[in-house]
């Protein structure tokens, strides 16, 4: 047996000892429980309420997180807008009308074509 | 993570498990609170006999239970409930002795007067003498530890509670409880061979 083991044995011993010899604790009164029960009930508290309080706290955090992500998912995806001088609206009036009188002579000039061809 | 909820989910669905009584008695239950009470009392009761004497007992069992009843709601599920009790208990077990410790000498004296006047057992056989003995003399030795060591070695050779647990309930860490236990048992060792008492 080397030093370890006979410290480790000493202890057991001693744990032992103490163990079997230990003082019990007298019992207790024969009212003991029923006077700590009827102080709980005497000062009851509101355990639920407090508690569901507490856990419906956080519950406002949904909406507020909803509408938060739904707006800055808006703001991503916005396209991006800008104002619109003078110049720029004549501008594109102009292309407007440009493109408006080729589209329909080309269009008369492919009528006439298809009536040709059918006649 | 899975296996501690499902033992949550296990623990809560369990109509005998400390967190299914505590889950009533949030719900104002009192007569589950009682269910706990009966439980537990005996390993509390223990443990304030072993750390405080046997002076006032029931108030600081019913101090425990009061408090632990108020603290319901700030106990975590997830915690043992055993481990969260004991360390109400050794809470109230401290504030008895800081309150005390200004009249602790004339206590001791007071016990050891009346250990002094253990009636005789003339009747009684040499092992029930021998026991007496024994147990005044383990008593006595667990008294003369600091309350640090008598702490750990109470809860750990007395109630059997593991060093890990020990730790959480004190607020110290495992290998502070290692060293004060190895201290305390050293001391009481050298105390019962100052007795006379051969291990």
């Amino acid at each position: 047996m080397n030093h370890q083991d006979f410290d480790r044995d000493r202890e057991q011993r001693l744990v032992a000892f103490i163990r079997q010899h230990r003082s019990i604790a007298p019992p207790p009164a024969i009212d003991l429980q029923q006077s700590i029960l009827a102080q709980i009930q005497h000062q009851a508290q509101p355990h639920r309420n407090i508690s569901s309080a507490k856990s419906f706290k956080w519950l406002w955090l949904i909406p507020a997180s909803i509408v938060s992500a739904s707006m800055i998912i808006w703001q991503i995806n916005r396209p991006i807008q800008t104002a619109l001088t003078d110049t720029d609206r004549q501008i594109i009036e102009a292309s407007l009308v440009t493109g408006w009188s080729v589209a329909t002579s080309e269009e008369s000039e492919s009528d006439q074509l298809l009536i040709t061809n059918y006649q | 993570m899975f296996a501690v909820v499902s033992a949550i989910v296990e623990s809560l669905s369990h109509p005998e498990s400390d967190t299914y009584l505590i889950g009533l008695c949030l719900k104002g239950h009192t007569q589950s609170f009682g269910r706990l009470y009966q439980r537990h009392q005996q390993k509390v009761r223990s443990t304030l006999y072993q750390l405080c004497g046997a002076d006032g007992l029931d108030d600081l069992v019913q101090e425990v239970f009061l408090r632990a009843w108020k603290g319901l709601t700030k106990f975590r599920q997830t915690a043992q409930f055993t481990t969260w009790l004991y360390r109400i208990t050794w809470n109230v077990a401290s504030d008895r002795r800081r309150s005390y410790a200004q009249i602790r000498s004339r206590q001791v004296s007071v016990e050891d007067s009346q250990l002094q006047s253990i009636p005789s057992y003339g009747t009684d056989t040499t092992n029930q003498l021998n026991t007496i003995h024994y147990q005044d003399l383990v008593q006595r030795g667990l008294a003369q530890l600091s309350s640090d060591h008598r702490t750990v070695l109470v809860l750990h050779d007395l109630e059997g509670l593991p060093q890990k647990e020990i730790a959480e309930i004190v607020g110290i860490p495992v290998g502070t409880v290692k060293s004060r236990l190895f201290h305390a048992r050293a001391a009481l060792k050298n105390f019962l061979d100052s007795q006379g008492v051969e291990l």
